[in-house]
Order: structure tokens, then sequence, then C-alpha cells
């Protein structure tokens, strides 16, 4: 999705200066009068004292890795020289010292492939890097930059080698890679990298960049790790510690009016939880960023003061700004402001199809639909808050008042931890329904996965003269299994010549398993085209010219002849993944489109024939029955022991009816074989199997019962899932009666 | 990195797999806007789009004309001798059958090739208006090469309606005439015309070789006017060539043309190109001794090698397998640095290469430590040319050759883990031009069949309960072996013990092994051996009172290769192999075996299967084997292949029932 809108716009302003320094260059080995000056620059980043990177042996506990990272060092130093006049009128630039010192033992050949190529910029003469190979006995032997070849794309460089700057402001520059020579197992590598990089400040008010999330595991075992940021006391910095992390630390750094904000982290392995991971909620992760600015020009922004290591906001802080980012989000002075614009587009829309005559309900309902209608035509979604901004104002043009309701990312925190503007979520609520972000199919009022059940405040705009707002504290609705429901409705018989299985699958999607699946679903249909009824709007045709309607007409006739085309091989492909077989595809249709109220679950139903099915026993046929729930998670031995909490997604229950026509001439047996049933507090897995009328019957049901449940109830849910992957390789018997 | 018209290229896919475009276009269309410059098209290139259109149902695009017309001239390469120098104009025609379609036009270029102009126009009416914007340029260096100078330009084409047109010019020049190799007819999109042209001067002797001709209708003429000889070569209504999975490399079946610069004259004298294979000979060791290798800088890396090595045998393999072990392959590909080795001493130093690099190593380390060793150019097997053919295409990829005790060795540094006297498949029954100083050999790499490389695996379950139980073993040799080592050793250690278990099960998510042992995983001579116990849950099927078990691991990577309707060609397996299981079932003593499966045999050139049960007492055994002799199936033969699968399938699929007795 695309981001913040005002993080846009502040940036804007700025011309990245390591970017347009060079010309865009093709790729060539690199010019040989760089080569003074670049391991020169790099020099005195090995030469600082560093006991960390001293170390020559790694922990024998880490022996069976691949690599252990000795050491990861980063410091970063926002604009020494300007600290006496950022944004006055004769400052230019904020530069940007960057020092990376990485040391690395690889114990086998795959980390010795894996390094066996590195990467370095050099955007401008004062950049710098340098690099050795350290043989076991101690020898160093540097590695010669002469051979390193300009790359045409930085979009692809591993993480240990893209510049922070470069990384945080979104900048381009100039990067290397260089193969190393002489590298084996055994050997420790290291860098020393040395970036100069400068913004020009000209026009802005402030310098945002990414917020960062450093989560302390990595790739490799990493034996020591540090991020040093050095900012003036007019910067802002903020930094908050999860899940066990270290903090940054605040020191007083060498020049009196720095600070210096450093994060340490020592002996960390690597995580080994496969299944059921949110990696933010659970592992050892700082998360920092650091805005440079003065304080006139940074409204809007979720900040603290100059100098303080911020690790958090108050309620009132955090609904305050949550006001400002909203109220900011459209400018009614700049005609030229995309939510402006689209805001407008809105409006005329509203105003041709008289929606001043309609009910607050059929209102409220029509210009939710009226925003997505929007949607389908962006090539990105809008983010919650430009949603929120819209739809309220819309809203307020017929005088419904809303309540305009913040939360955070359930994925990423807990509404207390939020430390970024890009981490608060919004929504409004109208009288007693709430009203979400909505994509290309979304109803009015369908919750959102990543708000499930969290808390959140329903703020009022603050009150210019007392400076007081009201914060409500609140919970947003969740959902239980019940309401995300997929039932697969299959009713299913052998071919005639006995070797497949021919199946007809009628899949019906509620909740947030429409959600979730009505993408792919409406893929390469023409749902965009009708889309206008939604908001009872007019059909494009109506005010077009007979020229125009024709090219509408034979445009419209193109692309639903290309998507019919298309289909069939989305659908098979989609099938063949699931079934992980080559399948006989015959027929796609969707009974119910799941994007209106009238029609809103979604349902479709595919034919097709699975021949993986079936096996032979003398005149006897076995069918995996129970196989046609497609396969299931199985957890391997090493993966039994749980280390973290279980994070599904959200609560769902998944139902399987499968109607199996028993073949004329021969009986069914094994039915009563696949009955199973178990059930505790953290789902459930059963079948129910018998035969009736002419066909054998399997009611199968999977349930998730929570999103999130704790780690020591893992071996509850080993049960249900292990139940699910065991009953799914079991066979029916179809007997001959003579 | 010979020059040749890519048919099929990758960036053709990349850039046309999208069908973003017809929705912008829908976009525009609901909006009543105008931007996408609906340009103005003939009716009679509708009426003609309409008719291509039910011809080429499954494409979007013809390219109705493409004319390439190739002039020779006189000039000086890099190397400052004087060369053919070869200039292309090519114009080509492209119409929509569609209203909405794209695609991406692309020409290639490097060192020895200069694109001196490249256009796009879009027709209005019956004119074409040329398009200001230039040609977007990127580099196309292909994964496992570190750098090389291979480029493309490409221009977008978006039609808005059905007969649009679009027209490309193209004018290039090629400053050394032997890089222009060959010249396919057949294009990634269908083509209604291809015309390859060549004004051949009096002064400059060409051939103009036919390949995979036969069965096609291609026109040939050949005038002569002016003081040239006009080629013209036409081949029409050629159907896309559309990228399958394993297909059989284009050289085998595509008609091309191979083009030949025998020699040339200038001022009085006659100048070589390559008539013979001498003449190729001749080029090639030219590059090659512009290696400037120093022997003498490897002695002492030499000793350390040889040391404790005391027969001939010993010291060869010690010398083959550090060079395997030691030198990676990372490849550098720029102008006649491509084909000019790096020196001995410089991919010793770095430890690092491309096969021409470490065939130099090898073969000066062998040579130092006495022994007949040498330098060798060979092509893979994805080329289909024999040495007989003077061309630079003939070629891609380089060996050492070692002569020892009346025996030839194709040694190949780049296949890690191969043992010596075992050539990897790609270069098996492939020439091998080898260099003999002023004169060369040529050498065939023998060709084995499937049987070399084999997969055998015995396991004796004993049924209990509901779970069978047992002891299971694999045995890899040849090339399989090869294999298992190069992923073996390649992975982190940190996953070595999951892989081997891995191994043992099958690909059977059922089935957990243990207590694994395994051969001397550090020997690559010896047959690969991995051993352990299986437990395999979940997989016995009881049903009123009788069992149902299948012990058949049918091999599940054929699946793969049964050609659907839609398959337009042939397979290339890049491999032969071959599959042999012997496993049995021990059940309880009061238990028989009922409906024991017949056995099945099959037998064609190309691969066979055989498979039986056999009984005896409470025991029974499963016999199977299946093996792939040739690593392509052509398409002629899919009837066949399809029964062959179907059969395997089958036989597979068959449950053993026991009952009580």
């Amino acid at each position: 999705m695309k981001k913040y809108l005002q993080h846009l716009l502040v940036l804007a302003g700025i011309f990245i200066g390591s970017v347009f320094s060079i010309e865009a260059k093709a790729q060539d080995f690199i010019d040989e009068e760089f080569l003074d000056n670049i391991e020169a620059n790099a020099k005195f980043v090995l030469a600082e004292p560093a006991a960390a990177f001293s170390v020559s042996e790694t922990p024998v506990k880490w022996n069976d890795e691949s690599a252990v990272i000795i050491g990861y060092k980063r410091s970063i130093l926002f604009d020494k020289k300007s600290s006496g006049g950022f944004f006055s009128p004769r400052q230019k630039n904020v530069l940007f010292f960057e020092k990376v010192r990485f040391k690395i033992q690889l114990h086998d050949r795959n980390s010795v492939e894996a390094f066996s190529e590195i990467y370095f910029r050099y955007s401008s003469k004062e950049d710098g890097f340098l690099a050795r190979i350290i043989k076991p006995g101690g020898e160093a032997l540097p590695v010669n930059l002469k051979e390193a070849v300009e790359l045409e794309s930085a979009a692809d460089i591993p993480e240990f080698f893209k510049s922070f700057f470069d990384q945080t402001s979104g900048a381009e520059s100039r990067y290397y890679k260089v193969a190393i020579p002489n590298l084996e197992p055994g050997d420790v590598l290291e860098y020393a990298a040395y970036t100069k990089s400068k913004l020009d400040v000209r026009g802005s008010g402030f310098v945002e960049f990414d917020p960062q999330y450093e989560i302390c595991s990595k790739g490799y075992p990493i034996m020591y790790n540090e991020i040093d940021i050095e900012t003036d006391n007019k910067s802002f910095f903020k930094s908050l510690s999860l899940n066990g992390a270290p903090e940054f630390k605040k020191e007083n750094a060498e020049d009196k009016d720095f600070f210096r904000y450093v994060f340490t982290d020592r002996d960390r392995g690597v995580e080994k939880d496969v299944n059921f991971v949110n990696r933010f909620l659970v592992y050892p992760m700082v998360k920092f960023q650091v805005i440079y600015a003065n304080s006139e020009n940074v409204k809007g922004l979720l900040i603290g003061g100059k100098g303080e290591l911020k690790n958090g906001f108050s309620k009132d802080e955090l609904a305050l700004k949550a006001w400002e980012n909203y109220a900011s989000s459209g400018n009614w002075y700049d005609p030229r402001n995309p939510v402006n614009m689209l805001l407008a587009s809105c409006l005329d829309d509203l105003k041709k199809l008289g929606a001043k005559d309609w009910t607050d309900q059929q209102y409220i309902r029509n210009v939710f639909y009226l925003i997505r209608n929007k949607v389908v035509f962006r090539s990105t979604y809008l983010n919650d808050r430009v949603f929120a901004y819209l739809f309220a104002n819309l809203l307020l043009k017929h005088d419904i008042k809303s309540e305009l309701v913040i939360s955070s990312t359930n994925t990423i925190g807990k509404l207390k931890d939020i430390l970024f503007d890009d981490e608060i979520r919004y929504a409004v609520k109208v009288n007693d329904q709430l009203y979400f972000n909505c994509t290309d199919h979304s109803l009015p009022g369908e919750l959102v996965q990543t708000l499930l059940g969290n808390e959140a405040y329903i703020i009022s705009e603050p009150d210019r003269r007392t400076h007081t707002q009201a914060i409500k504290p609140v919970v947003l609705p969740n959902a239980a299994a019940k309401d995300n429901m997929v039932i697969y409705a299959i009713n299913s018989s052998m071919s005639a010549d006995f070797k497949n299985v021919l199946v007809s699958r009628t899949s019906t999607y509620t909740g947030l398993a429409k959600t979730n699946n009505i993408g792919s679903a409406m893929r390469l249909t023409t749902y965009m085209l009708d889309d206008y009824k939604s908001y009872e709007g007019e059909p494009p045709t109506e005010r077009m010219k007979a020229k125009e309607q024709d090219e509408y007409d034979r445009s419209v006739k193109a692309i639903k002849e290309a998507y019919k085309k298309a289909k069939p091989d989305y659908v098979k492909d989609g099938l063949e993944k699931e079934f992980q077989q080559k399948i006989k595809f015959t027929d796609f249709k969707i009974a119910s489109d799941g994007r209106t109220e009238k029609k809103k679950n979604l349902v479709f139903t595919e034919e097709f024939e699975l021949p993986g099915q079936v096996r032979k026993a003398g005149k006897k046929y076995l069918v995996n029955l129970a196989g046609l729930i497609g396969p299931q998670l199985q957890v391997k031995k090493d993966q039994r022991e749980r280390k973290y909490d279980i994070n599904v997604g959200y609560a769902r229950t998944i139902s399987w009816i499968i109607n199996f026509k028993i073949p004329e001439g021969y009986t069914a047996a094994g039915i009563a074989e696949l009955n199973s049933n178990v059930e505790n507090e953290t789902g459930k897995f059963s079948c129910e199997a018998k035969e009736e009328g002419g066909a054998v019957v399997c009611k199968i049901t999977k349930v998730y019962k929570e999103a999130t449940i704790a780690k020591d109830k893992w071996k509850d849910m080993l049960a249900f899932i292990d139940a699910a992957y065991n009953s799914s390789y079991k066979y029916i018997l179809l007997k001959p009666k003579n | 990195m010979n020059i040749s018209r890519h048919p099929g290229s990758a960036l053709y896919y990349f850039f046309n797999g999208s069908r973003l475009f017809f929705f912008t276009c829908m976009l525009f269309a609901l909006a009543g806007l105008d931007t996408h410059a609906q340009l103005r098209v003939n009716e009679e290139d509708v009426a003609n789009a309409d008719a291509w259109a039910r011809k080429y149902m499954d494409d979007d695009i013809l390219c109705t004309s493409s004319h390439h017309y190739f002039t020779f001239d006189k000039g000086k390469n890099a190397l400052n001798d004087k060369v053919v120098v070869i200039q292309e104009d090519a114009d080509i025609e492209f119409m929509s059958l569609k209203k909405f379609a794209s695609l991406t036009y692309p020409e290639f270029y490097n060192k020895f090739i200069d694109i001196k102009t490249f256009k796009k126009a879009l027709k209005v009416g019956s004119r074409y208006a040329t398009s200001r914007a230039a040609a977007m340029d990127r580099s196309v260096t292909g994964d496992g090469v570190f750098f090389d100078d291979s480029r493309v330009q490409y221009y977008p084409i978006h039609f808005s309606e059905k007969g649009s047109m679009a027209r490309i010019t193209v004018k290039k020049e090629y400053g050394d005439g032997r890089y222009l190799t060959r010249l396919f007819f057949s294009e990634p999109y269908p083509v209604k015309e291809q015309v390859y042209e060549f004004k051949v001067p009096e002064w400059l002797t060409v051939d103009f070789k036919p390949i995979n001709f036969e069965g096609y209708s291609i026109d040939r003429q050949q005038n002569k006017k002016g003081g040239y000889i006009n080629y013209v070569f036409t081949m029409k209504d050629i159907p896309a060539d559309k990228q399958e999975y394993k297909s059989i490399g284009h050289a085998y079946t595509d008609p091309h043309i191979i083009i030949q610069i025998k020699s040339f004259d200038s001022r009085g004298e006659t100048l070589k190109g390559f008539d013979k294979t001498d003449d190729l000979y001749a080029w090639n060791n030219r590059l090659y001794e512009m290696a400037g290798n120093k022997k003498e800088s490897l002695q002492p890396v030499l000793a350390k090698i040889l040391q404790g090595k005391t027969t001939d045998m010993d010291k060869i393999k010690a010398i083959y397998y550090w060079v395997q072990d030691n030198i990676r392959y990372i490849a550098y590909e720029d102008g006649y640095s491509g084909y000019i080795p790096a020196s001995a001493q410089d991919v010793l130093s770095k430890k690092f290469g491309d096969c021409k690099g470490m065939a130099n190593l090898l073969t000066e380390l062998l040579k130092l430590g006495g022994y007949d060793a040498h330098f060798t150019w060979i092509g893979t097997r994805s080329i289909p040319y024999q040495q007989s053919m003077p061309a630079l295409c003939v070629n891609n990829h380089a060996i050492t050759t070692l002569y020892f005790q009346g025996k030839e060795y194709f040694l190949d540094a780049t296949e890690k883990y191969a043992p010596l006297g075992e050539n990897a498949y790609r270069i098996q029954g492939k020439e091998a031009m080898i260099a003999k100083g002023a004169q060369y050999d040529l050498k065939t790499v023998p060709l084995t069949t499937g049987n070399e490389h084999r997969i055998f695996s015995k396991a004796d379950f004993i049924l209990s309960n509901e779970v069978l139980s047992g002891k299971i073993k694999v045995v890899l040799t040849g090339n399989e072996r090869k294999d298992f080592h190069q992923s073996y050793q390649d992975m982190p250690i940190s996953a070595q013990k999951d892989f081997l278990n891995q191994f043992l099960e099958f690909g059977n998510d059922n089935m957990q092994a243990g207590n694994i042992k395994t051969s001397d995983l550090k020997n690559r001579e010896i047959p690969v051996t991995i051993e352990g116990d299986v437990d395999l849950s979940n997989y016995v099927n009881t049903i009123g009172g009788d069992k149902y078990i299948s012990i058949d691991f049918f091999p599940k990577t054929l699946e793969r290769f049964m050609p659907d309707e839609k398959r337009v060609g042939g397979y290339d397996f890049d491999d032969v192999m071959c599959f042999e299981d012997e496993i049995s079932l021990t059940i309880p003593a009061n238990a028989r075996f009922v409906d024991i499966p017949e056995k099945k045999e099959l037998s064609s050139d190309g691969y066979e299967f055989k498979g039986e049960y056999s009984v005896a007492g409470n025991k029974i055994t499963l016999k199977k084997k299946v093996v792939i002799k040739n690593s392509i199936i052509r398409k002629a033969d899919f009837e066949n292949w399809k029964k062959f699968l179907g059969a395997i399938k089958e036989f597979s699929e068959y449950f053993l029932s026991v009952t009580k007795k």
C-alpha cells in the first residue's frame, strides 16, 4: 500500500543530493581514479577501538550454524557542520555521516557462497569502503576493489550492505559489487564502510526518516549488534524496545550540542519457530525513528521534545497528534491536493446523483460505495486515514456527524506501543456502526483483520480554547470462528474409467474468510464494470456521445474476451497448487460475488477432475475422499517445540460437506473409519461420515477458535492439526457387488 | 556468448506477462478520456486483423513482416585484425489482433554489436509516425554471470485497437563478422513473413548454412547483380515460439541459418575467416594463448596439492579435485575478454573464475605436474552442432582433456564433486576440440545411459499394528551421486541433517527417518549410501478387518513430464537417470496377501520400466526399475510416452490387500 500521504508531501520538497550528484551511468567496472579515495576514506573506521570486533573465536554453541556474525555496528551522525544554522536561509543541505563495520565468520560453503560477492556504495568522493579476509591463522588479506562492477540498480542489495541513509530516505545511490577472492570456509570476512550523504532541505520544514524495525535476530547468529545515532539537540529521536529487546540509551556526545542514542544487543541466536509466528509481536525488536527538524515546522508528527529519548506517547499525546494528522489530510486551500481532488470528485458525483434527497442510511451506504468505486480504479488502496477523512467529510455534507476512531495494527503492536504516525490506524463511527477502510470488494462495516478486537480510542476535535480533547477508550469488534466461515459443498463421483474423481465444489465464504479470498475469486472478472450500481450511480455510458459509447462498448468487449480466456488457466493453476497435483479443469462460476449487501457472501463453484485420489486393489478401488479437503499442515518433529505464542491471523471455521456418489455395482466400506473428533479450547477437527441415499456423505470441520493462542497451548493445537493431517490420508473402499 | 537472435527471449515474456494494460485502457475508456491516443486505424488493417485473429487465436500480436538486410564491409576489430564488418538494416511491422495488446520489442547488443539506429513508429491512418521517445536500455547479465557486456535496448509497444500497427526500424553493426553466428526464423510472436537478405560483395566468400529446414517451406533465392550476389531466405506463416517447461533447445528443432564467413580479399590478399575447422581452432587457440600463463607461479600450490601423493593417479585426482573444491565459479564476460581465458595464476590467486579460467588453471597445474593435459573447447548438449561446422556457436564451454595411460579423460572443473572419469551429462556425446599447439584433436565424450546414474532404494518393512517400520537404504551413483554432493555440501551445515532425513523419506510426508548412517560423504568416488530406520505412520488403511497398503514409492517428479493438450514441443530432461526400488513388506504370520498386482514391463528406445511383486510366505517384495535412457522425448513420441507414464502411474497406484488367513 502507498505510504502515508503526509509523509510523501513532507519529502516532496526535498531533493536527495546523493542521487542527483552523479549522472546515471551504464554498468561498468569501477573507475580506477576512485580507488585512491575509497579505501583511504574508510580506513579510520577499522582503526576505531571496538572490543567486540577484536574477537576471533565464535561460541561453540553456534558451531553448527552456517556462519556467525561477530560484530555489526552502524553509526549515523546527522549534520554536525550545520548545527548552528539548520534551516536558516543560507542553509542548503543536511549532511549524514555513516559508518558501518561488519565482521562475520563463515563456517561452510553455503555462507562462503552467500558472501562471495559483496556490495558497497561509492556515490561521492567522500564515500569509503574496504574489506578484508582474515584467514584462520590470523593473516589478513585485503580485498582488491579494482574489479568492482557498478550496479544498475541498488534494489536487490542484501541487508548488510545498503547504507542506512539510502534505506530510510529511499535514495538510490551508486553501488558496486566485488567478487571476493580466496574466500574459504573458516575465514572471517570483515568490511568497513563510510558514506556521506546530503539532503537538500531548501523549502522543507523537517526531515522525517522512515521508521525502522530492527529485529534482533538475523539469518545468522550475531554476537554483537550496535546502532549509534548521533544528532544535534534540535532533532527528535524516539525508540521503543519490545519483547525483551535491549533499549536505546541516551549518551552525551563529544560535541556538547549533540546526543548519542546507542542500541547494543549481544549473543543473539537464530529464531527457529516456523508455523504461526508473527515476528513483530514475539521476536525481540527495537523500533526507532529520527526526525530532523526545528520545532516550528513539525506539526502533525508524533514526536517528543528535542533531545528527548521518547519511547512512547500518552493517550492525550496520541489522540492530539492523530487528530492533527487526520485534519491535515486534505487542504481546502490547495485544489491540487490529491485528497481534495478525490473529495471534490466524490462531491461532484453525489451532486449529479441528487444525493441531497437520499435518506441518511442510503447516503452513508452510497458514499462508502462511491469511495470504493474510486478505489477500484486506482492502482493503490487509500490509507485508512485518508479514507476516514473522505468518508467523514462527505457525511458531513449531508449533516451526518461521525466520530473518529484510532487504533493500532494488531500484527505490529498494541495501542500503547504506537511510536510512529504510520502506526496509527483510523476508522469512522456513525451512530453504532464502524466503517473501516475499503478494498475493491469491501462492504460497509466489514471488519478488518489487522484491527480485530483491538483497543481503540474515539477521539474528538480538540477544543481550540481549552485545548482539551475528548478521548473515549473502546474495544473494536472481534470476530469469532463462526463469523469467518468457509463452507465447501463438494459433490463428487468416480469418472467413467475409475481413474479420476469428478468434483463439483461450491465454496461459500463469509467474514474475514471472504475478505481474504475474494481478491483471487474476482480476479480476471469484470466486477469493475458494474460497480457504479453499488452507489446507485449512472452507467459510464450515460453521458457519452455515440462515438464514445461505441469505443466504450468495444473496450468492454475486448476486456471480457481477454478475461474469459485467462480465467480458466488462473483457476486451474490455483487448484493445482491447492491439491498439489495436475488437474483437469472444467468450469468456474460465481453465484454471489460478495460485493453487495444483497449478495453478501462470496459463493462460487469450480468443477474439475482429480487424478490422484484413486488407488486400485484387485477389483476394488480405494478413494481418498478425505483428501478432497486438500493437503493439511504437517508439523514435523523439529517443529513441535514452541518458543513463542501462536498467531493464526483470525479465528475461523472451515467446513467440508462431501457427497460422494457410490458407483453403480459397488458398495462402500471403511466409512466409519473416517470418523474422528478432536476438540479443545484452541480448535477442533471432526469428521462424520455415513452412507446416505447411495452416497457417502462426509462432514468435516476444522476450527481455529482464537486468533492468538498462548505457547503453552501448542500441544492442544497440535492435537487438532495432527488429526486433520492424519484424516486427509484416509481412504474408503469400493467393492464390486458381484 | 555467441550472437544469435533469441527466440523465446525471457525479456519478451517478462514485459508481456502483465494484463495491467487492459485494465488501464478500460479505466480511460470508462472515464470517457482519450489519453491513450486511439490512433486512427486503417479499415483494411482492421479487416486483415480480423482474418488473422481467426488463424492465430492464441496470440494478441502478429508480426506482419520482418525484413533484415545485411551488407558487408571491411574494417578492423579490437585486436586490430582486418575483419568483415556487417551492417544489419531491419524493418519489422506488428499488427494488433486484439483491441488491447502490448509487447516489448528488444534489440540486444554488446561490445561486438553497435546499435546505430533504433526507432519505433505507430501507424496513423495509412502513415507511420515515429516516436520521439528513445528506447529503454538495461543490462541483461544472466544468472550465474558476475558481469558481462550483454545489454538490451527495448521499446514497449501498446496497441489500443484491433488492426493497430507499429513499425520498428533498426540499424546495427557487427564489428567482427565472426560474432554474427546464426539467425532464427521463429519469434515469440507469430510472424507472417520473415526475410533474411544478404548482399554479398565479390570480395567476400560466405556460406549460409541452412539448419533444420527439412519439413519447413523456406524459399531461397540467389541473384547476381552489379558485383554482388543477393541471397534471400523467406519463411512465411511462422507460429509463435512459446516457452515451455523443459523444452528441447530451439537449435535442435527450429529452422535457422548459420553464417559462415569463409574468407575475404583485402588489398590483393586473401584473409581467412572460418572456412574449415582448422580456422575455428586457430582463432580459439589464438585467444587461448593470449591468457598469459606464468606456470612457475603455480608451483608452490601444486607442491602442496601433491604432498603425500605417490601414484600418478592419486596426483591427477588431487589436482582435479583441488580445483573443483577450491575455485568458485564467478564469470566476467566482457568483449574479447569473454573469450580469452583468465590466466592460470590469476584464477589461482583469486580462487574464482569461469569455465575458461578454471579449465586453464586445471590444464596448467596438470601440465606442471608432468601430465599430458590440454585446454579444450566443447559445446554442451544444448547446442546440436558438430565441430565440422566452423562457427563460434559450436562451442560454449571449456574443459581440460587429459591423456593418461592410453585413455582420454575429460575434466570439467566447473562440475563440483565429479569423480575422475565420470563426465557431466551436459557434455556427453559431444565433440571436444582439444588444443595441441598448432594442431588439435577432436574426440567425442562418451555417452552413458541412465543405468550409470542410479538411485537404488532398498527397504524392508514390517507391518505391526497400523505402522510400517523397518530399515531403508538408498544408494546413489553417477550423476545422482554428484547431484547429491552438490546439494549436500553446498547447503548450510545446520540443514544437512534434515536433508539426509528427507532423502530417506521419499518425499512421503508420513515417513519419519532416524538413526541415519552414511557412507564417507567426503569421498566423491564411492557411491553415496544413506541408510536408517523409518517409521511410516498414518499409511495403513484398515477397512473391515483387512489392511490396504502401498509399498510403491513412485518417483513423483515424472508427473511433471506428462504433456497436456497445450504442449507444443518435446521435453529435454538434461539428464538420464535410473530409479530402482527393492521394497519388501513382512506381515504377521496369521495374515496373507491378496490381489497381488500383475508384473508390468515396458521398453522403448529412450525409456524402460519393469515392475514386479513376488510373495514368499508372509513377505512380499516389489522390484521396480524406471530408466530414462535418452534425455529427449520428442513430440512425435508423445503417445508412447503418455502410455509409458500412465502405465507406471497405474502400477504404482496399486494397494496391496492384507487379510487374515
